[in-house]
């Protein structure tokens, strides 16, 4: 069975102080399958990682569900999301590494609580590094990585325990041209693996874009497609 | 032999080999030094009791105008036996002469009145111009003679030594044959020094007393087993209260190293956040949080704990007996008891683990039911 990842009327409403609020997400119902990258693009302050986030089980709608494989994500106890997040894949905006590990060791991170034994995990590990082509900064400290060292070193740890969902927040942001191709095609592999990828992107370049993406554009609260 | 979550909470200890270093040494010797200060007084005071209860239970002795005075043996011996609850009379001769190096306490010893403290401790018996001394007496320039001074000055032959586990009750002791003693300190023929009363029941120390003094013909004062005991408490109370001053420090000392460490830990909250995105759940934190702890506070308190106990029951703790007893001539090998040990020992292990684990646990636990977003912090756009 594909995995699938959806959406039922979620609704996220910031507080914006002297009791007034602001409307990020109104009403969002998409589905995402797999097999396919689905690109979410729109303006700064869109809302798109706000709606990468509550996919990720990172934090929670004001109202809506997430229905993940038809069962609703977003009303589960931190216990089940906390397992949840096991299945899922996170390449955040800003990198967030542990800056104190080494590069090898960021990306062993989302293996060890998995209780592999640390020659399978560091394995993993490498193979990941060696598909994003940061081999040769394994022993590197992740703080003194460049911000597009950084931002493949996400990726790498973002699909080193084969997970069925990835989330990416702005994944080539700090790229250029021909990573930033490599990058997408690596996602387009994982997604024709069965795994629902959703990438969330401020602008769209056409020579990145994999041929059978899902586009998608949130604008005003409102999430529409695209054509590919 | 280590799973893997283990192996990565040690990793992260050495990730900051510095910082681990340093807590693990403070934490060393904190419990080191409240270890001895907790253990040294429970140890003196098992030992100190273990000894009393083999001293008799009455010590009679004789007053006069002067002060303490000589009781005939064969009319003091009659009249304590007669009163009811008493089970044995023993006159002992002792008294204080002058050694070699300083003060030296002289017992003389009979086959069949052997003290009970020394009961088992003795090969042989002193004959006349022998003698048996102390761990801690200097028998001066001749290993096998010792030179005593009283109303007498005389060689004695050493024929044997006490051994130095007894040093707690023996060590300025010199036990010699009874008529020798009595040449020594100038006692008459047919006179002892005081008398060790043993009774019936324990109890019954206090309730005999005014029996006994009524039974002799001239004053006497009585000593209990009980008011040695009491005496001995109040010698040691001084040295518990400056244990408690100087335990305060070592309590502070702990409350900041528990405050740092709970700094620490909160400060590693969006650490924690990451972790969590990146599918560790909060068993899986609290788990790695207490590897990475225990790996410190565990041989550090291991440690500290068995140099207290080396301090504190090993060999040639004499400063102690300077230090709690005033003991500055000749202070002796303490040899304590560690039957209470145990008791301290896990409630200093309680009193260092339980602050310092729980200081790692509570950001694990904060963050068990907030959102992972929110301990990140992320900055990014919406």
């Amino acid at each position: 069975m594909s995995s699938a990842i959806a959406c039922r009327d979620i609704c996220v409403v910031f507080p914006t102080g002297n009791k007034k609020e602001r409307s990020v997400l109104d009403k969002i119902n998409v589905n995402f399958q797999a097999g396919k990258i689905n690109i979410i693009t729109g303006p700064v302050g869109a809302g798109k990682t706000t709606l990468l986030n509550i996919l990720a089980g990172l934090t929670r709608p004001t109202s809506g569900e997430v229905i993940v494989n038809n069962k609703k994500v977003s009303r589960w106890t931190g216990p089940h999301r906390e397992r949840w997040r096991r299945q899922a894949g996170i390449v955040f905006q800003h990198d967030h590494l542990l800056h104190d590990l080494t590069v090898l060791e960021n990306i062993m991170l989302p293996l060890i609580p998995l209780g592999y034994p640390l020659s399978t995990c560091r394995r993993q590990s490498m193979e990941a590094l060696k598909k994003v082509g940061l081999l040769h900064h394994a022993g590197s400290l992740a703080k003194s990585l460049s911000g597009g060292e950084r931002q493949k070193t996400t990726i790498a740890r973002a699909i080193v325990n084969q997970p069925n969902f990835i989330f990416a927040d702005e994944p080539v942001a700090h790229l250029d041209a021909e990573s930033s191709r490599q990058m997408m095609d690596l996602l387009h592999h994982h997604a024709c693996q069965n795994a629902v990828v959703i990438v969330a992107a401020h602008g769209l370049n056409q020579d990145t874009l994999p041929e059978n993406a899902l586009c998608y554009r949130l604008q005003n609260g409102v999430l529409n497609p695209l054509s590919s | 032999m280590f799973n893997t979550m283990q192996i990565w909470a040690f990793r992260d200890l050495l990730r900051r080999p510095f910082e681990s270093l340093l807590l693990g040494i403070t934490l060393t010797l904190t419990v080191a030094i409240l270890g001895t200060l907790l253990l040294f007084p429970r140890a003196l005071h098992d030992t100190l009791n273990t000894l009393l209860k083999a001293t008799p239970a009455i010590v009679l002795r004789r007053l006069d105008a002067t002060g303490f005075c000589p009781l005939p043996v064969q009319a003091s011996v009659l009249a304590a036996e007669n009163v009811v609850g008493v089970v044995s009379v023993r006159p002992r001769i002792w008294g204080v002469v002058n050694g070699p190096d300083g003060p030296l306490t002289i017992v003389g010893i009979l086959e069949n009145k052997i003290p009970k403290a020394l009961a088992g401790k003795l090969t042989r018996l002193p004959e006349p111009g022998q003698v048996i001394i102390g761990f801690g007496v200097s028998s001066g320039p001749s290993a096998n003679t010792l030179n005593l001074k009283g109303e007498i000055s005389r060689n004695y032959e050493v024929v044997d030594r006490l051994p130095e586990k007894t040093s707690m009750f023996t060590h300025d002791l010199v036990l010699m044959n009874p008529e020798d003693a009595r040449q020594l300190i100038g006692l008459p023929q047919g006179y002892a020094c005081d008398l060790a009363i043993d009774v019936f029941h324990e109890n019954e120390q206090d309730a005999i007393l005014s029996d006994l003094t009524a039974s002799f013909s001239w004053p006497v004062e009585c000593v209990t087993r009980l008011q040695s005991q009491g005496l001995y408490a109040g010698r040691l109370n001084r040295g518990r209260t400056l244990v408690a001053i100087a335990v305060i420090p070592g309590v502070l000392a702990l409350c900041l190293l528990v405050a740092v460490n709970t700094r620490k830990s909160m400060g590693r909250q969006s650490d924690l956040g990451i972790m969590k995105a990146m599918g560790w759940t909060t068993g899986n934190i609290v788990r790695f949080q207490l590897y990475r702890e225990l790996s410190v506070c565990l041989p550090s308190v291991f440690v500290g704990t068995c140099l207290s106990f080396v301090l504190v029951y090993g060999p040639g703790a004499g400063w102690a007996a300077d230090f709690f007893l005033g003991w500055n001539t000749l202070p002796p090998s303490l040899y304590l008891e560690p039957t209470g040990a145990a008791t301290v020992v896990l409630e200093m292990a309680g009193l260092m683990l339980v602050p310092m684990i729980a200081s790692a646990f509570l950001p694990a636990l904060k963050g068990a039911t907030a959102d992972v977003h929110d301990m990140i912090k992320e900055t990014g756009s919406r």
